[in-house]
């Protein structure tokens, strides 16, 4: 019996690793580290729908120079890798050809109209979309209009089922084998395959489960996106032997959805996601970061999307000032401007209330996000919904107090450690800001209880975690077997 | 003595039978035939739903602008069948086109459905008909069927209910002999007042598919287990099947499909795929549209598991024989298996009373493979369900009738 994870995330990847590709690396150094499992590493050719074997010295390539973007700082260029290591060329849907397309035309464009276009192009996705398919629906009529009538309209399945006559696709796993996915599964691989192959050979499956956001909560995410994922759920029920999700809360979730849909519930554990941010020896922080080090702040790290809901503190934030409060920390964010928040960030440019207190970066290294978590105030963390919190569990790392939304999973990340509020309530932000502000000595008991009690997990924990419950699956297996 | 003739009066054609109406009427006729007599079948049928071919040479339309269409002085929903009727007696309607089609002597005038009872009470007024025996062929229990259609396209039209209602109960007041297709119904109509009664049920044709359709057919259907559902674009048959089954179909593997065959599949692939979770069902839905026999065999023969997600009406369902027929999974509501509930305890029938649990009947029997043959008692109760097993005592009992008319009190 192998064991194989599936690294098609980590090898078309050449940004810093965050989030499901930081998962995604981490447990592959793990996997790479064991000697006795027999592991093996593949990756999935969506357009060929096929798997293929990848060998030990590409995924080792491949970490190192993951590893190689986290320390650069941004206005680097990185340091080159080894041939074999760098990003696999994915083969293109003709929606993702019409993307490359036209970030590449944007990117001819002058470079103060070059944000605009992609602001446009960016906000006006939907239409582009919409316009493709109306071209494919108009050459679809144009096709029944010329042809012969046959009867009523029959609806056309959007795939067709493999038949009786179909080529089975080859893989390279061996019967028993037990394959573990856990990257950006949803866009680039394609799980009726899996399926296929699991039947054929017998395979055990192990997937991951972050969160299920855009079923539950689809306005808040982009485009009409519950039903695609709904899909998605569904065919990983299927898939799957066993689902790691990444908190109880998501757990729970995932299966009331699987119930609420009919779809079968696969076995759940929950995994926990390692918080640690490789530290540099002696990091030296960049040339704009520096200044800030020297001063008070609170500290919000996340990408700015209205479900992170960088309004609140905001709205806390001028409350404060309107009262007259003038001693305030800084506001500092970290996250890349996202979907859904166009008017948040016209107000944060516009509103000469909080200009003077709040700082905006986009694309820090680790070493910088590190020196950050570590100089800060305390951290704070609004989310209207989460699959884990992983900054709460970063700030926690770094043995600093977040102020926290009680939300979803995110009281499972802090425990009793913390303060959590409801995100949406403006005016208890408001207060408990301001009496922090003018409690440093409550804050630094916070930080002592934390040094005192919080464990972080290491992502060591995780890959190990992760390699033993796939172990544990495929000897499951065998034993029914026998 | 010259063979007693039939005349079989319905709202449909039945020259091509396709739905679950026609082919009660084919094997109706059939039985009839088989047993001696002369059968005369005239429909008063809806021009825009049947093409030429589908008729029967003395079958009449029900013209769209006549103004008998218009209940209580408007179009209405729903209402043409017994519209037809109404039609069908009046002097200003079709009744001299229907006097024009009569045979020379008519022993037994045979009223598919209560819909044209007006014309088949006044028919006992002419000379051909005067001596016939009056036998009114239930299929449904009509009036609790037409609310629940009406309640289903949210349409309100009490007027129109009470009158099938009244026509229901005139028809089985009035007639010498009543067809009911289930016990229950039996049970029903006998409260209706029916003078005399008996249990006709639907039965099945027996199919045989050729080794070339199946071949064909194996490559064009899933590799994998997979549903069948056979229905008509009868409105019960789309309506209600997200109630019964819930709006995912989830619960079907990625690999499989529930394939869908008959006039039913747009209308129901239009209702699944206006779900909010329409990528999932747009993976696992199979279209077929209507077939032609021999097609339909190969699919039957080659379906893992039939459903049956009827909801509403009265009656028992030709489909459901045909599920209990075909040796494989039956999964349906305990409403489909009315007529047939002494098979719900059968092997490889799974009654599901909810959306949940018609879901983990689907799962549990997509993953199980092909089942083994059946045994010989359960090989015996699948044959019952032929038409003409079901039938067979209905011309017997209809010559004792004739018979004892003749015999002078």
């Amino acid at each position: 019996m192998n064991v194989w994870l599936d690294v098609t995330t980590i090898a078309g990847w050449s940004r810093p690793a965050v989030g499901i590709i930081r998962t995604e690396a981490e447990c592959a150094r793990h996997f790479l580290a064991q000697s006795e499992a027999p592991v093996r590493f593949c990756r999935f050719e969506k357009a060929e729908r096929r798997y293929y074997e990848l060998d030990r010295d590409f995924v080792e390539a491949t970490l190192a120079r993951l590893d190689g973007s986290r320390h650069r700082p941004k206005a680097e260029t990185a340091p080159s890798a080894p041939a074999a290591a760098a990003p696999i060329p994915v083969a293109l849907t003709k929606e993702q050809r019409l993307k490359v397309g036209l970030k590449s035309l944007i990117n001819r464009l002058p470079t103060g109209a070059r944000s605009r276009a992609f602001h446009y192009a960016q906000t006006r996705k939907e239409a582009f979309f919409a316009a493709m398919r109306a071209a494919r629906e108009g050459r679809e009529a144009m096709r029944h209009l010329l042809k012969k009538p046959e009867g009523p309209p029959i609806f056309v399945p959007s795939e067709p089922a493999p038949t009786a006559s179909s080529e089975p696709q080859p893989a390279p796993f061996g019967r028993g084998d037990v394959v573990v996915s856990l990257g950006l599964d949803w866009d680039q691989k394609d799980l009726p395959t899996l399926y296929e192959i699991k039947q054929r050979l017998d395979l055990k499956v192990v997937l991951f489960c972050y969160d299920i956001i855009p079923v539950r909560l689809p306005h808040l995410c982009v485009g009409d996106v519950a039903s695609i994922f709904g899909r998605y759920f569904a065919d990983l029920a299927w898939c799957a032997d066993k689902v790691l999700c990444i908190s109880d809360y998501s757990r729970r979730d995932l299966a009331a959805f699987l119930g609420e849909i009919g779809a079968p519930t696969p076995e759940m554990a929950v995994v926990r996601l390692g918080s640690e941010l490789p530290d540099a020896e002696a990091p030296v922080p960049s040339a704009e970061l520096a200044p800030l080090l020297e001063q008070r702040y609170v500290l919000f790290v996340s990408t700015i999307e209205r479900r992170k809901n960088h309004e609140t503190l905001y709205r806390a934030y001028t409350r404060l000032i309107d009262r007259g409060m003038t001693d305030l920390p800084l506001l500092v964010f970290v996250g890349m401007p996202g979907w859904g928040v166009h008017d948040l960030m016209l107000d944060l440019k516009l509103d000469p209330r909080i200009k003077p207190y709040l700082r905006i970066f986009n694309n820090l290294s680790d070493d910088d996000l590190g020196l950050l978590y570590r100089n800060a105030y305390f951290t704070a963390f609004p989310s209207l919904f989460e699959g884990w919190g992983l900054p709460v569990a970063e700030s926690l790392s770094y043995g600093k107090f977040c102020l926290a939304s009680h939300s979803s999973s995110i009281p499972e990340v802090g425990g009793d450690l913390l303060e959590y509020l409801d995100p949406w309530d403006v005016g208890a932000w408001t207060e408990r800001l301001a009496w922090y502000f003018t409690h440093p000595e409550a804050v630094a008991a916070r930080e002592e209880r934390i040094k005192a009690n919080y464990r972080p997990t290491r992502w060591s924990e995780t890959g190990r975690f992760v390699l033993d419950q796939a172990v544990a699956a495929g000897e499951a297996a065998r034993r029914v077997g026998v | 003595m010259s063979k007693p003739c039939v005349l079989l009066l319905s709202t449909f054609p039945y020259r091509q039978p396709r739905h679950g109406g026609q082919i009660r009427l084919a094997n109706l006729a059939a039985v009839f035939e088989a047993a001696g007599f002369a059968v005369r079948g005239v429909a008063l049928y809806e021009p825009e739903s049947y093409q030429k071919a589908e008729l029967g040479p003395h079958d009449l339309d029900f013209p769209p602008d006549s103004p008998y269409r218009l209940f209580e002085g408007r179009p209405q929903i729903f209402l043409n069948d017994m519209m037809a009727g109404r039609y069908a007696a009046a002097d200003d309607g079709g009744y001299g086109r229907l006097l024009r089609q009569l045979p020379e002597r008519v022993d037994v005038v045979f009223a598919e459905q209560p819909w044209l009872w007006p014309a088949a009470r006044r028919l006992k007024e002419t000379p051909q008909c005067r001596e016939a025996l009056l036998v009114f062929g239930s299929e449904n229990i009509e009036e609790p069927l037409k609310r629940s259609i009406f309640a289903s396209y949210a349409h309100a039209n009490e007027p129109a209910l009470q009158a099938i209602a009244a026509l229901e109960r005139q028809a089985c007041a009035e007639a010498d002999l009543t067809l009911a297709v289930t016990a229950a119904d039996l049970a029903v109509l006998e409260g209706f007042g029916a003078k005399k009664a008996m249990l006709a049920p639907n039965g099945i044709a027996p199919w045989t598919a050729s080794e070339a359709k199946l071949a064909e057919w194996r490559g064009k259907l899933p590799r994998a287990p997979w549903l069948l559902y056979v229905a008509s674009a009868h409105p019960p048959n789309f309506t209600g099947f997200m109630d019964v089954v819930g709006d995912s179909l989830a619960c079907i593997p990625p690999n499989s499909r529930l394939v869908v065959a008959g006039s039913v599949g747009p209308h129901l692939a239009e209702r699944l795929m206006s779900s909010r979770w329409h990528a999932i069902n747009g993976t696992r839905l199979q279209v077929l549209g209507g077939l032609p026999d021999e097609d339909l065999a190969a699919v039957k023969t080659l379906a893992h598991a039939f459903l049956l997600p009827i909801q509403d009406g009265g009656g028992s369902n030709i489909k459901t024989a045909e599920a209990l027929y075909s040796g494989a999974h039956v999964i349906g509501t305990p409403v489909s298996f009315r007529g047939y509930e002494a098979f719900t305890e059968a092997p490889r029938v799974h009654l599901a009373p909810s959306p949940e649990a018609f879901q983990a009947h689907i799962r549990r029997v997509l993953r199980a493979e092909r089942p083994a043959p059946l045994s010989e008692a359960a090989e015996a109760a699948r044959l019952s369900v032929r038409w003409d097993h079901c039938l067979s005592a209905l011309p017997t009992t209809i010559e004792e009738l004739l018979a004892s008319r003749r015999i002078p009190a």
